[in-house]
């Protein structure tokens, strides 16, 4: 028997005390929030906990526990291992290799942004910083829509057939993150990303724990999962392992290409990404980041391990667990082609493994914190615009003032969530391919200018520009040239360009299979140190020594 | 069990009775290594230095 979630108290009560409780944010945000030092960075002046929690929720949003179990579910408990990338390289080796030289030479540069700290960095006063802002306001805009549209399943669990329950839930969602960072700035982005850590964590941790003794222990769990296989062969549903159900559990295997990719994306790609390198910008001291990072090596551990877990969990519920979904599915009127979406709905809500208060509380707060998760993506796309693209760089001889950009970058956050909505509400196709890609093409354009600028003095400003350039350029015509969904008329496409045999079936390489931002950086790679070698005009050398004598030194400050 | 039976249990074909297949159990173990290794950081960079 199904939960009848939305009609419980206990999930009313969760989803009114989040709102208040971004209502008593808000308000002391607002009185923390006076210049636009404190808008985009909070003031630098984060601290142990919210550092390490800000980070891990910047990383894995409220909305990826939706999408993490689905993938694990089809393609097996190799996935697993895209947590453990994101755990030791994107979180520890982060904030090992950026993290503390990023805060230094952000602060010692003024840098509120990633684009400006480029900019300064190589000394460029044209191109990088209206060309990265631009970019990183289309492609973050983009990407706000993707959130958006990830509401849209739970919509659909909490609320089936209740009409307009999508729509309505976007124009709420978008007002109260419009509001709440309007007043609050990142002070309010980076509280309300506590409460959201902490109810993530409950809730991963709850189904999985829950979901073992629900099934009777790991064996169960196991033996379910190869039953369900099974099932799906025996009636016609599509089974990558079919012929050789045991491959589920075991890496390599031959669908190990996509899981590859993805970890590498989400591993080294975080490290470019505007919203990530900006926690480091807000941390208060050397200290602070040192013990935020052991915060936010334990919860990234935890929540991405689970996260990707329940897909297991879910599919191990039973011996016929693919086909219960799929019926689940159509019995609420869900788009059963898009069933991975609907696997952690499914499992909270019909198959009743955690007490109905738990799931609904759970359920609630996902739903609500959901509702903000978009935050840092409107605080960065909005100050690309208004500070990167106008104030430093199209408008820069006219002088504009820091208070007059942060006026601007206000009615910026309404207009980028007003166009996001709309896009969100037509849904036009290229948005949705484009969607799908925003992330990996933004970050393919800022990582190596980024990264390297950290660390070699050699590089030069033309060298950042061009292959900023280049990355996001060949991010975007792989992806829509080679990608299955977009085969372009015509095309010659190369289907399969060679196997890995590692274990009984090979592991094929199709073209498709190579994630577009892994080409975007091997082009961006060799780009980026060419043109640094062969160009002539170099970087100041007075000022890239104090530079980097600075972020060496090991103080505190 | 000692830790010699149990490395051998992961390391053969019987490790899926555990739940995990040999080639899944670091994924398991890399956030506890990790965990460790930042506080030994913290420790040695931080705490240590304080003394």
């Amino acid at each position: 028997m199904a939960y009848d979630i939305v009609s419980t108290g206990w999930f009313w009560f969760a989803f009114v005390a989040y709102l208040i409780l971004l209502a008593i944010i808000g308000y002391i945000s607002h009185r923390k929030t006076k210049t636009i030092i404190d808008f985009l960075v909070a003031s630098r002046g984060i601290g142990t906990v919210l550092m390490g929690m800000s980070y891990g929720v910047t990383y894995f949003s409220a909305v990826l526990l939706v999408g993490c179990p689905g993938l694990t579910w089809l393609l097996g408990e190799q996935w697993l291992w895209v947590s453990f990338m994101n755990t030791v390289f994107g979180t520890f080796v982060a904030f090992l290799l950026l993290g503390n030289r990023a805060r230094k030479m952000s602060k010692k540069l003024g840098a509120l942004t990633l684009p400006e700290l480029i900019a300064e960095r190589y000394q460029d006063d044209k191109y990088i910083r209206p060309t990265a802002g631009l970019v990183i306001a289309i492609f973050q805009t983009i990407y706000l829509v993707s959130i958006f549209l990830g509401l849209s399943t739970l919509l659909q669990v909490l609320f089936p057939g209740v009409p307009y329950a999508f729509q309505i839930a976007v124009i709420l969602c978008g007002a109260i993150t419009c509001i709440y960072l309007i007043i609050g700035g990142a002070h309010s982005a980076i509280m309300s990303d506590l409460i959201e850590s902490i109810i993530m964590l409950i809730g991963v941790l709850g189904i999985t724990i829950g979901g073992i003794i629900y099934v009777g222990g790991i064996n169960n769990l196991n033996a379910n999962i190869l039953a369900d296989i099974a099932n799906n062969v025996a009636n016609g549903i599509p089974e990558p392992y079919g012929s050789d159900p045991g491959a589920w559990f075991i890496f390599p295997n031959i669908m190990s290409m996509s899981m590859i990719g993805m970890a590498f994306v989400t591993t080294f790609g975080a490290w470019g990404s505007p919203q990530m390198a900006t926690r480091f910008f807000t941390s208060k001291d050397r200290k602070s980041l040192r013990y935020g990072m052991v915060l936010a090596c334990i919860w990234v551990s935890i929540v991405s391990f689970c996260s990707w877990f329940n897909g297991a969990i879910g599919r191990g519920l039973s011996p016929t667990s693919t086909q219960d979904l799929l019926n689940w599915v159509a019995s609420i009127g869900g788009d059963t082609s898009k069933w991975r979406e609907y696997v952690m709905p499914w499992i909270l809500a019909d198959q009743n493994i955690l007490p109905l208060a738990f799931t609904a509380l759970f359920l609630a707060a996902v739903t609500a914190a959901s509702l903000t998760t978009g935050e840092k993506i409107i605080i960065v796309a909005s100050s690309a615009i208004t500070r990167d693209f106008y104030q430093k760089g199209i408008a820069k001889n006219k002088d504009v003032s820091d208070e007059k950009t942060l006026l601007l970058t206000r009615i910026a956050i309404v207009v980028i969530v007003i166009i996001a909505i709309i896009l969100a509400f037509i849904r036009p196709a290229f948005i949705l391919d484009l969607c799908m890609f925003s992330w990996a093409s933004l970050n393919a354009f800022t990582l190596i200018p980024f990264v390297a600028g950290l660390f070699w003095k050699g590089g030069t400003k033309r060298a950042a520009f061009y292959s900023g350039i280049a990355a996001m350029i060949t991010a975007i015509v792989w992806f829509f040239c080679f990608n299955p969904k977009l085969t372009v008329p015509g095309l010659p496409l190369l289907p399969e360009i060679g196997n890995i045999v590692l274990v009984a079936e090979p592991i094929k390489i199709t073209i498709n299979s190579i994630h577009e931002f892994l080409v975007s950086q091997a082009v961006a790679i060799p780009v980026f140190f060419i043109i640094s070698i062969i160009d002539k005009k170099k970087p100041d050398k007075q000022f890239l020594d104090d530079l980097f004598e600075y972020i060496k030194e090991d103080t505190n400050e | 069990m000692d830790i010699v039976t149990l490395i051998g249990i992961l390391a053969s074909s019987e490790a899926p009775a555990f739940g995990f297949d040999i080639s899944i159990w670091p994924t398991l173990l890399g956030g506890p290594i990790v965990i460790i290794l930042a506080i030994l950081y913290v420790y040695l960079t931080e705490w240590r230095k304080k003394e």
